[in-house]
């Protein structure tokens, strides 16, 4: 089970999103946003896969930039 | 003459992506005298593929859906999994699929595969969805794909896998300084997919191939 704050956290994320966005995840199908808010809220194997992602970017982040920006 | 062989399977909104953004790769392929074989659509399937894999093609590039152990082509048929990798002997493979380089890319090399240049994980692709007709001018779209597509054109132009991979990510940390600085609407879902692309994207086999 995904930890609450972490859901909380990248269900806010998505929704800072453009509404008219979908997202392919592979063989998993394509996804309008507020349709994967729903997948994250409902913790579906798609949704705990989306929080992991997320998390995954947010660690990386500050590297990335400090990467690409030299 | 050099033979490139492009899978093109367009069966959902994702696969219609990739498809659209090959074109742009085979006219890069014909530019640089390679004879190219397509497999599209229907003929994205396991019959046929594998027939165009027999004849030994150098370069093939797989667009489809994936696992650690397979490559899937028109309506998720397996073309290739690692009991059959053996019919990448002797190829360059770039397989812009999920997951596949993990079990299917060890195979193939073991195989005796020149080098399979695939995701560890997987490729995520943000669209607008008014772009769905359009999926090249979409810019959500543009950045992951221009920056996984600096991969196979690389390849058709001469350059070693190694050179291919980075190459790919110098286009993309190009592209994330730009999207990092944008107060775009779309550059958060644009960052998110180039973001999948540059960290997933690695090979196994010979740094070194290259197609003369």
């Amino acid at each position: 089970m995904a930890d609450e704050y972490a859901k909380k956290l990248i269900i806010e994320r998505l929704r800072n999103m453009p509404p008219n966005v979908s997202v392919s995840i592979g063989d998993n199908g394509t996804y309008s946003r507020n349709e994967l808010i729903e997948q994250v809220r409902t913790g579906s194997e798609i949704g705990l896969e989306t929080i992991h992602v997320e998390l995954e970017f947010i660690r990386q982040l500050p590297r990335l930039a400090k990467r690409v920006q030299g | 003459m050099k033979t490139f062989l492009i899978t093109r399977p367009r069966h959902d909104p994702g696969l219609h992506i990739l498809h659209a953004w090959s074109e742009n790769v085979i006219t890069e392929a014909i530019a640089h005298g390679w004879n190219v074989r397509k497999a599209d659509d229907k003929h994205a399937n396991k019959k046929e593929v594998q027939s165009r894999l027999a004849k030994k093609p150098d370069f093939v590039m797989f667009n489809g859906h994936g696992s650690d152990e397979l490559i899937q082509g028109h309506n998720n048929e397996t073309l290739v999994n690692t009991s059959s990798s053996n019919l990448l002997r002797g190829t360059i493979v770039y397989a812009r699929a999920c997951k596949c380089l993990n079990r299917l890319g060890s195979a193939a090399i073991k195989n005796d595969g020149r080098a399979f240049i695939g995701y560890k994980g997987k490729l995520i692709v943000w669209s607008i969805n008014e772009g769905a007709a359009k999926p090249l001018q979409d810019p959500a779209v543009e950045p992951v794909l221009t920056a996984s597509n600096q991969v196979p054109i690389s390849i058709l132009k001469g350059n070693s896998v190694e050179e291919a991979l980075k190459k790919s990510k110098k286009v993309a940390e190009k592209k994330m300084l730009e999207l990092l600085q944008s107060n775009e609407p779309y550059s958060a879902p644009a960052l998110k997919g180039l973001f999948s692309h540059y960290f997933l994207i690695d090979f196994e086999g010979d740094s070194t191939a290259r197609v003369y």
